[in-house]
């Protein structure tokens, strides 16, 4: 994964961003939010949380009710940004009566670069012997990497990719990954969304939770996992959960299997076990279990996940 | 200009323009030129006056502007209106609207691309028909053994630039449809129904009461019409009817539905959200 750059100037940033929909419908209710320089961040959230609300914001298709966003030095929306950026925002729409090669000669005549980086960008998402082939046959799989040609076709410093999974095969998605991985060896940075946990965990450096329009956290996928748990053997095992419920900083404790499970900062564990002993507890097991990112995203939003870390429908 | 290039593009890949243009230049010929020709060599019933003669007048190379204009302004206007509503709507239909908008032109100079666009194919269309008619009348005349004998190259220019107006109108009409509408179906159907019905009723009730008149009299069919009808000896104008507007009159009218039509549609997709 990337090296982010804390401390330099944001690549998106976010101030009090808020987006309502006629009188009823919040989307988005005072996000604040900063993706820095060459990073990959993660934007995650169950279906309907804001996710492709705040990108449409940030492709300037939709404004702001309050507040407002920077995009690359720019207002959302800005000419200068938009130039620099690459968006797959949810299934990527071309004109299904062209070929792939024709769509990305809009794509390339729109934005201002050169034509003569089509071939490489189809190459790229392997789709260069498809080029000629027109969209309306393409699958939802080759229209997603279509999709990523385009971006690619611009250069760009920034990618925002939305659900750049949908609709792709097994080999689709790891080869994904590993564009994404190669992105940000190249020092791009990359806004990731997607309710697909597992896909968010194996790519990315920093993690946002959005949830009914809120950002319950902004965090490093360390950070994420480091509120972690601490499993514990100890004995006699009341005595040593009536000890740990009473220190600091444990904010529960479980049985499991015998065992203790301590919701509590990793950090914390030498300060438990020195508190056990005093007790006169017998500790003979006491490692840290790092929380699944999907752990993290239930513990926080109290709703569950989906099969294989999907989250929504 | 790189951006009224991708739209050019889009336009030239797209079976519905050809297709379109196809219809008109098709219609013109056997509408415009071979029905009337057939339907002047039927001998009148008997004792009614011969009208053979003043329709096959219609049809000759002298005429040809005037006939080219007036299949333009009720034919051409229709199908213009299918072709700019196409051309607008079809980006929310296809959600490709987010595509174009997140490259880095400003909606106003996507709108204006378009916009630019749609006119050289307006232009195309009203060229090819042109041309249909050119060949129509030729025909016709080599057929009666007579000369061909064009109009001055001045009042075929002007018949063009009139064309271009007239079918520029209903083209941009169908354009602005499109892009407050969103959708194809609705803007082309609602387009059709104006077209077809409303102007029709109106111009229909024009002779009962001085505001109906009046308001006929701001019609874009109407104007089309009395525009092209001012083309041609005053026999053509005459037979065709002629809707009592001024030629200059009516072209401004027309103009005007063209900065009131490409105004209310730059004022909506500046300003609404794209959630397509």
């Amino acid at each position: 994964m990337s090296q982010a750059l804390d401390g330099a100037s944001a690549v998106i940033e976010t101030h009090d961003l808020t987006k309502r929909y006629g009188s009823r419908q919040l989307a988005l209710d005072g996000l604040n939010l900063t993706v820095r320089p060459g990073e990959v961040y993660g934007l995650i959230g169950p279906n309907g949380a804001g996710k492709t609300t705040f990108l449409r914001l940030i492709l300037g298709l939709i404004r702001p009710t309050r507040g407002e966003a920077t995009v690359l030095g720019q207002p959302a929306g800005a000419s200068a940004s938009l130039r620099q950026l690459g968006a797959v925002v949810e299934v990527p729409a071309f004109y299904p009566f062209m070929s792939g090669n024709d769509n990305l000669m809009v794509v390339a005549r729109y934005s201002g670069h050169d034509p003569a980086r089509i071939p490489a960008a189809l190459e790229r998402v392997g789709l260069a012997d498809r080029g000629r082939d027109k969209v309306g046959g393409y699958s939802m799989g080759m229209r997603q990497r279509l999709g990523l040609a385009a971006a690619f076709l611009k250069d760009p410093q920034l990618y925002l990719l939305d659900e750049p999974t949908n609709g792709l095969d097994p080999h689709g998605i790891a080869a994904m990954r590993g564009i994404i991985r190669d992105l940000a060896n190249e020092g791009r940075t990359v806004l990731l969304s997607s309710h697909l946990l597992a896909e968010v965990e194996a790519v990315c450096d920093r993690i946002g939770i959005i949830h009914h329009g809120h950002l319950l956290r902004e965090e490093t996928m360390g950070e994420m996992r480091g509120i972690g748990r601490l499993r514990i053997v100890a004995t006699p095992a009341d005595r040593a959960e009536e000890v740990l419920r009473a220190q600091p900083g444990v904010a529960a404790v479980e049985r499991v299997d015998g065992a203790l499970l301590v919701s509590t900062d990793a950090g914390n564990a030498a300060a438990l076990n020195r508190a056990l002993v005093a007790a006169g507890v017998e500790v003979s097991e006491l490692r840290v279990t790092a929380r699944t990112l999907e752990e993290a995203f239930m513990s926080l939003t109290g709703e569950p996940a989906g099969p294989a870390g999907a989250m929504g429908s | 200009m790189s951006v009224v290039a991708a739209e050019l593009l889009k336009l030239r890949r797209s079976w519905s323009t050809p297709i379109l243009i196809g219809i008109l230049a098709l219609v013109e010929l056997l509408l415009g030129y071979l029905l009337i020709y057939l339907i002047a060599q039927v001998p009148p019933p008997p004792g009614e006056p011969a009208f053979g003669e003043a329709l096959l007048l219609t049809l000759r190379p002298e005429n040809f502007v005037s006939n080219v204009l007036n299949m333009l302004a009720s034919l051409g206007g229709a199908l213009a209106l299918v072709l700019g509503a196409m051309h607008s709507a079809r980006e929310y239909g296809w959600r490709t609207i987010s595509t174009i908008l997140t490259q880095g032109p400003t909606r106003l100079a996507v709108l204006a691309a378009k916009a630019a666009a749609l006119a050289v194919v307006v232009v195309v269309m009203v060229l090819v028909t042109f041309a249909m008619g050119a060949i129509g009348t030729s025909v016709v005349a080599g057929l009666q053994g007579k000369p061909i004998a064009f109009p001055a190259v001045g009042e075929i220019a002007s018949g063009v630039v009139v064309g271009c107006l007239i079918v520029g109108a209903w083209a941009a009409v169908g354009f602005a449809l499109g892009f407050l509408l969103r959708s194809t179906g609705l803007a082309i159907g609602l387009g059709l129904v104006y077209a077809l019905v409303i102007e029709s009723v109106i111009q229909g009730l024009a002779t009962i009461n001085e505001t109906i008149e009046a308001i006929s009299r701001g019609l874009l069919g109407a104007n089309g019409t009395a525009l092209a009808s001012s083309f041609g000896p005053d026999a053509v104008a005459d037979q065709f009817g002629v809707v009592g507007i001024d030629p200059p009159v009516a072209a401004a009218v027309l103009a005007g539905y063209i900065v009131v039509a490409l105004g209310a549609a730059a004022l909506v997709f500046a300003r609404r959200d794209v959630t397509t």
